[in-house]
């Protein structure tokens, strides 16, 4: 089965993951905000999501993962920086980050990696409502307003991130 | 903001993570196992998320705390970590902390208990 949805909230996503188990799908496989479900048990798993502080084919990053795996987790693929885990249900909880130094911390790095990404989308933004003031052309003023959308999108992202490390 | 006051306690205090994955590095042990030894000690209660486990390793090899027991390059073998000289310092000094207090507040409970008979 394939869902489509697209996530900011990481936090949401893997509640979205857990949820699909509660009813029986796994997720397989994840592309460009396509979720790729198996059958499963229901509840059999626990998904989680991660932030990486490298990209997944860097050696501190495959240290990292079979750090994880090691401990009975599942690998189930990355996505840029983000990987996705699961663990069969075993009566105990799994989660990655268990103290509040640490949670502090993971949300602290996707807050600043949202934030680069969302500066970035902004500067090609304003290159292109120039590129449309300059030319008057019609497809620019369509990517300024498309580009403007992702930056909302993004910044929203980050400034929800902050307001979860509040709450912590 | 209060992450940056988390982080500066950590400096004074030791984490109950940092202090029970000293704990569990008497002995050489590589990460599955300080994770069920800290479930063993605690009864169940701290169950470390490995995420958490990873960062905190890597901060106590910066701190010079812990040191790589021994790393074979078969990447089968898992990485085993052992306690330092300057470790068990860490961990005394904390033990004599959480000991003063637990000293300050049997002080005041007695001196409570006192003046109620």
């Amino acid at each position: 089965m394939k869902v489509f949805r697209l996530y900011m909230d990481y936090d949401k996503e893997e509640n979205f993951l857990n949820n699909m188990v509660k009813s029986g799908w796994a997720m397989k496989s994840f592309f460009l905000g396509v979720y790729t479900f198996e059958r499963c048990n229901p509840g059999e798993y626990t998904y989680r999501i991660e932030l990486l502080d490298n990209l997944p084919l860097t050696n501190k990053s495959m240290e990292y993962i079979s750090f994880v795996t090691e401990t009975g987790a599942e690998y189930i693929q990355s996505w840029g920086r983000w990987v996705y885990f699961r663990k069969r249900a075993s009566g105990e909880d799994f989660v990655l980050y268990s103290d509040l130094v640490s949670k502090i911390a993971h949300y602290r790095k996707i807050r600043l990696m949202l934030g680069v990404v969302a500066l970035a989308e902004l500067t090609f933004t304003i290159n292109m409502m120039t590129s449309f003031l300059r030319h008057g052309s019609i497809s620019a003023l369509i990517i300024t307003i498309f580009l403007l959308g992702v930056t909302l999108f993004i910044g929203c992202g980050a400034i929800k991130t902050l307001e979860l490390s509040r709450h912590l | 903001m209060i992450y940056r006051e988390v982080i500066r306690l950590e400096n004074i205090v030791l984490t109950e993570s940092f202090f029970y994955i000293l704990l569990s590095l008497f002995k050489p042990n590589h990460g599955y196992g300080i994770i069920q030894d800290i479930v063993k000690m605690t009864n169940g209660r701290v169950n470390m998320g490995p995420g958490t486990l990873y960062g905190a390793i890597n901060s106590l090899l910066d701190r010079g705390w812990i040191k790589l027991y021994f790393e074979e390059f078969d990447s089968r073998k898992k990485k085993e970590y052992l306690i330092t000289e300057s470790g068990i310092k860490a961990l005394s000094n904390e033990v004599e902390r959480l000991n003063e207090l637990i000293v300050n507040y049997r002080l005041v409970l007695e001196v409570d208990t006192d003046e109620s008979i």
